[in-house]
């Protein structure tokens, strides 16, 4: 197999969880191609549920079910009964605590959220991915799409693009689509760190002010990422940092009060166009909640999550004015700490 | 490369069928390309195909790591430590190549530098000891073939003829000259067809090659001296017993007595025979201590044993015995393809020059007569008609040469049986009979109307005529039975 | 060859464009390294990390290793790292938020290429990922590949040279066809899910000649496989120069 994407004899296993009120409840299994045995080939299970508690349970079940595989749960983001940040929390948690009891920490475990056919998962975002705008694989042979091949020349796709297969009347999902997939999403939450760190340092860096301590206040950071937030070509760090930050950190809920720096859904919906513009996945509720939840990251994401909250705290007195006072060194360290500490 | 009858066999242990492919089409007409995909199949296959050099893939897809190829070196060396190893890698790296070579690995080779020529020498450069051994293996046989063709064929009778028939019988007495030493053999065939000459054919290609031949016409011996003849005698035995002899199975120990005429045996003797055939045991006339010999029975006859056996005089149990392995030559005229190698041979000319020496209607005559004494007579009428030749000082056979029983001979028998014609001939004149039998049936068929025949032929009537003039110019005999073209033709 | 500009490359919009404002108020100019020409320079300044597809990789090793190897056109060159590993204390780091009080100084104490001097790694490394392109995910390398597709060109070769007893282009082409497809399917998978990589390498350039000798050998393979086609593009010489310089590159991704 030659698709560029790391593989290990670990089975993988996808789930995609939907709550369509209009359909339904179901849970169908899909193998993806391959030449082992059922139990040993990747899959992808698409659930339908409405019940949160139900697909809780379920999803505990599979978890359970799979446990000496990797799992990646999509969730649907965007229904107005969506998946809250408590249930990916407590889902993942209990998963990786039992992954700790069994001494299968190695296994991967991870809940990404979905929607609004902008995630990498759907294939119309970087015509990689296996769901279509709907959420159905991709499987339309009606769908025209002109591509480049390996020397540049355009070609079109006459036959549509299929990410199943049919064989022996079975659907079977494409391993090189399944693999780039599971590829992204695996190094997605380091990604999105990495990409937020360069861009916020690049940002704040003032080359003529950095030898030594380059100390901001934090209003003069917010000043400096307001004036961002307004450029056309704006990263729009500002809600970025907001939307990583851990909101729930029970130490922390009475030193700063949670309206200062929770994500207001005006500001999701700025970052969801974003994302839709760009093509590139901004939003950091769903690594946030893995951060809180994972044992190897958890202690180094509530460092940087406290350190970062500074900048939105807005000065009232002298006092508060010192403790605002930002390293952007110190960013710098807790960012690359937590960085090598996400799997 | 060293010229060997028998090419080289490389056995190729590859988990990547795609390598056995390439290199089987590679070398192919060079070397026997034998493949083994894992470790379990190398000792059946060394074994069962004498494999004379291992190439193996240092590194197969479930080993996880080097040393297990490693691994593999030493073990082929220990068990084949006479079989070259050479090792295959899929990078070039040196110390990759000097480990496997210190663990015994004879040579290497580099997949990514894949070219035939340096492969085939490096294959070559590991396989010189085992040619050149092999190569004095073929000399040493071919030496004691040749002392054991002297010492057997001193007669100047090689069997003679390529027809599918004589090429099976030949087929099969090699088989039983190789296959089991004690093979009684029964040879039938009518008089002349080479009896004797096949029961030597089958002396020269077996295990008693070395050992005498010793043939015997048992019709030409006096009843009552047969079991002396063969058996021996003491001193006092009967009446000529002066001293003791050795009889011709003492002469033919162990080697091949040939038993000629056992149909015309006593059945008393045919017992005494039986019971050496069963036991390998006999006594000296005269003795009464049982003699055990080492001695292979080739009997031949040209009577039919079944009618003898059904009149009484021919034991049942003695014909089974003999039949074990039996072989009938068939008649001269069932089988004219052999008679112009033949012809040739008792010219001692060389076949192809057989139509320059003989003219072709007399070549004809000779290969469509009778023949009822078989090769025999046919070497006779050879050997009358070279005399007569250089009586009359001819530059070739013809018809003059010919005695006058076979000019004056009917039409053969099969003559109008074309498969039967058709065999006699050379290709050239097969493939004109062919394209004759073809403008015979047109020309029938159009009612002898030269114009029509040409066009269902595809040529025209001049064309056509030209044709058929051309045939009767080089082969007129083959004319005889196309009544229809010698009248349209006016031949 | 200019002492006072500075090349540089990298793809952080955001910090060329400081870097620049910040070189030309000390009277350098910022200038972008064209890795078609590779001229030699004084300075080349990489700009880390390099995003490629929303990842970010430190790319000095590779540079650095191309550099080395081919040393005698780049003798004066200085390479220096931009970037945000404030513990690198390396004299050729330029540590983004701790900027030296003397550039001139900086540049004067950088060390030239052939001197000892060491980048700690803060990123993921290129040399990784064009290692694994090199010798696979599960160990099958490229060059495996490529042996594969010389066993089958080499023999159509020799059948065409009338080498093989009874074989001719057709009947080797018939042996080798599946091989080839397979193999070239691989080998061209692996290349489309790496070329990314190859935009950011110094030897950017030759692999895109041996891009055009894959288009050749796909030609023949997949579109006209006719003798004449074969020895129009010189198939077995073109799978040698493949591998050439392909050999070559690899010297380069070395850690």
């Amino acid at each position: 197999m030659e698709n560029g994407s790391p593989q290990s004899a670990k089975t993988k296993v996808m789930i995609i969880v939907w709550k369509w009120k209009e359909l339904t409840d179901r849970m169908d299994l899909v193998y993806v191609e391959g030449t082992e045995s059922d139990e040993e080939r990747h899959k992808v299970i698409r659930v339908n549920m409405t019940d949160s508690e139900k697909v809780k349970m379920l999803l505990l079940d599979l978890a359970d079910q799979y446990k000496e595989s990797d799992v990646f749960i999509f969730l649907h983001r965007s229904h107005p009964h969506n998946f809250t940040d408590d249930f990916i929390e407590d889902l993942t948690s209990i998963v990786l605590d039992r992954q700790q009891e069994n001494q299968l920490i190695k296994n991967k475990f991870k809940c990404f959220l979905i929607g609004g056919g902008q995630d990498y998962i759907y294939f119309c975002t970087k015509e990689e991915g296996i769901l279509d705008e709907v959420g159905y694989f991709m499987d339309d042979p009606e769908y025209e799409l002109m591509v480049k091949d390996e020397f540049g020349k355009e070609k079109k796709l006459q036959e549509g693009v299929a990410v199943v297969t049919r064989k022996f009347h079975r659907l079977e999902v494409k391993r090189v689509y399944f693999n780039q997939v599971w590829y992204y999403y695996s190094t997605e939450f380091k990604k999105k760190l990495e990409a937020l760190h360069i861009d916020l340092m690049s940002h704040l860096v003032d080359l003529e002010n950095s030898n030594g301590s380059a100390n901001l206040r934090s209003k003069d950071i917010l000043a400096k990422l307001e004036q961002e937030e307004q450029q056309a070509d704006s990263k729009l760090l500002r809600i970025r940092i907001r939307s990583l930050l851990n909101v729930y950190d029970l130490h922390e809920m009475d030193l700063l009060p949670i309206n200062q720096y929770e994500l207001r859904e005006e500001e999701k919906d700025k970052l969801i166009k974003k994302e839709k513009e760009s093509k590139n996945s901004y939003l950091m509720d769903d690594c946030a909640v893995y951060l809180s939840a994972s044992r190897q990251a958890e202690q180094q994401y509530k460092k940087l999550s406290r350190y970062l909250k500074k900048m939105f705290v807005v000065p009232t007195n002298g006092q508060l004015q010192e403790q605002s006072l930002i390293e952007l060194r110190r960013i710098n360290q807790l960012f690359r700490s937590l960085i090598m500490s996400v799997k | 490369m060293y010229s060997t009858s028998k090419k080289a066999v490389l056995l190729v242990v590859d988990d990547e069928i795609n390598f056995h492919k390439m290199l089987k089409f590679a070398f192919q007409g060079k070397y026997e390309i034998v493949s083994a995909q894992d470790m379990s199949t190398v000792a059946p296959l060394v074994k069962q195909k004498m494999v004379d050099l291992i190439l193996l893939d240092l590194k197969l897809k479930k080993d996880t790591d080097f040393h297990a190829g490693l691994k593999r070196i030493v073990g082929l060396k220990k068990d084949y430590p006479n079989i070259p190893l050479l090792i295959v890698t899929n990078n070039g790296k040196t110390e990759t190549i000097v480990t496997a070579m210190k663990n015994g690995a004879d040579d290497f080779l580099y997949k990514g530098d894949f070219d035939r020529i340096k492969w085939q020498s490096k294959f070559e450069k590991h396989l010189k000891p085992l040619y050149l051994e092999r190569e004095n293996e073929r000399l040493e046989t071919q030496k004691a073939q040749l002392e054991a063709t002297v010492n057997s064929l001193n007669s100047n009778h090689p069997f003679l003829g390529r027809s599918e028939k004589i090429l099976k019988i030949k087929e099969e007495l090699s088989f039983v000259a190789t296959a089991e030493k004690n093979t009684t053999v029964l040879i039938t065939g009518e008089t002349g067809v080479g009896k004797e000459v096949a029961a030597r054919y089958l002396h020269a290609r077996g295990i008693r090659s070395h050992q005498p031949f010793v043939a015997v016409n048992l019709s030409t011996i006096q009843s009552t001296l047969v079991e002396s003849t063969l058996f021996g005698h003491q001193k006092g035995a009967f009446t000529d017993a002066k001293s003791d002899r050795k009889g011709f199975f003492h002469q033919a120990e162990g080697g091949i007595l040939f038993l000629d005429e056992i149909g015309d045996i006593s059945l008393g003797m045919q017992v005494k025979l039986l019971r050496f055939i069963q036991d390998k045991t006999f006594r000296i006339v005269g003795s009464e201590k049982d003699i055990t010999l080492d001695v292979q029975i080739v009997a031949a006859t040209n009577k039919d044993l079944k009618k003898a056996i059904e009149e009484g005089t021919f034991r049942a149990d003695f014909y089974q015995r003999l039949k074990v392995f039996p072989v009938h030559i068939p008649p001269l005229r069932k089988r004219r393809e052999d008679i112009p190698e033949m012809i040739a041979h008792f010219m001692q000319i060389d076949e192809s020059d057989l139509e320059k020496q003989v003219e072709k209607n007399t070549l004809y005559k000779l290969i469509h007569y009778r023949w009822e004494g078989n090769v025999r007579e046919l070497k006779n009428t050879i050997e009358y008609m070279t005399i007569r030749k250089r009586l009359k000082k001819k530059e070739v056979l013809d018809l003059e040469c010919l005695p006058d029983e076979i000019v004056q001979s009917p039409k053969p028998e099969n003559f109008s049986n074309a498969e039967s014609k058709f065999g006699a001939l050379a290709h050239r004149e097969r493939l004109a009979l062919v394209d004759l039998q073809s403008i015979e049936r047109t020309l029938q068929e159009c009612l002898d109307r030269k114009g029509l025949a040409a066009a269902k032929l595809n040529t025209n009537a001049d064309g056509l005529r030209y044709k058929v003039k051309k045939y009767y110019s080089n082969y007129p005999y083959l004319f005889e039975e196309l009544d229809h073209i010698k009248r349209a033709y006016n031949i | 060859m200019e002492k006072d500009i500075i090349y540089f490359f990298g793809n952080n919009e955001v910090m060329i464009k400081k870097l620049s404002a910040y070189f030309n108020k000390r009277n350098y100019t910022l200038k972008k390294y064209d890795l078609n020409q590779l001229d030699s320079v004084h300075y080349l300044l990489l700009i880390e990390p390099y995003s490629i597809q929303g990842n970010y990789f430190d790319i000095h090793r590779i540079f650095r290793n191309y550099f080395e190897k081919e040393s005698s056109r780049h003798s004066k060159l200085k390479l220096l790292v931009a970037g945000f590993d404030t513990g690198c204390d390396c004299r050729n780091y330029l540590n983004l938020l701790d900027m030296p009080s003397n550039i001139d100084a900086f540049l004067l104490r950088a060390g030239v290429i052939r001197e000892p001097w060491k980048i700690r790694p803060s990123n993921g490394d290129l040399i990784a990922q064009l290692d694994k392109f090199f010798m696979g995910h599960h160990r099958v390398s490229l060059f495996q590949r490529l042996n594969y597709l010389q066993f089958g060109i080499t023999n159509i070769k020799d059948a065409i040279e009338g080498n093989i007893e009874g074989q001719n282009h057709e009947t080797a082409w018939l042996n080798a066809a599946d091989i080839l497809r397979t193999e070239m399917d691989s080998f061209t998978n692996r290349w489309r899910n790496y070329s990314i990589y190859f935009e950011c390498c110094p030897f950017h350039q030759p692999m895109k000649e041996v891009q055009k000798l894959m288009g050749h050998l796909r030609s023949y393979i997949f579109e006209q496989s006719d003798q004449s086609v074969f020895e129009r593009y010189d198939c077995p010489r073109v799978v040698a120069d493949i591998r050439k310089e392909l050999v070559k590159m690899q010297e380069y991704v070395q850690y």
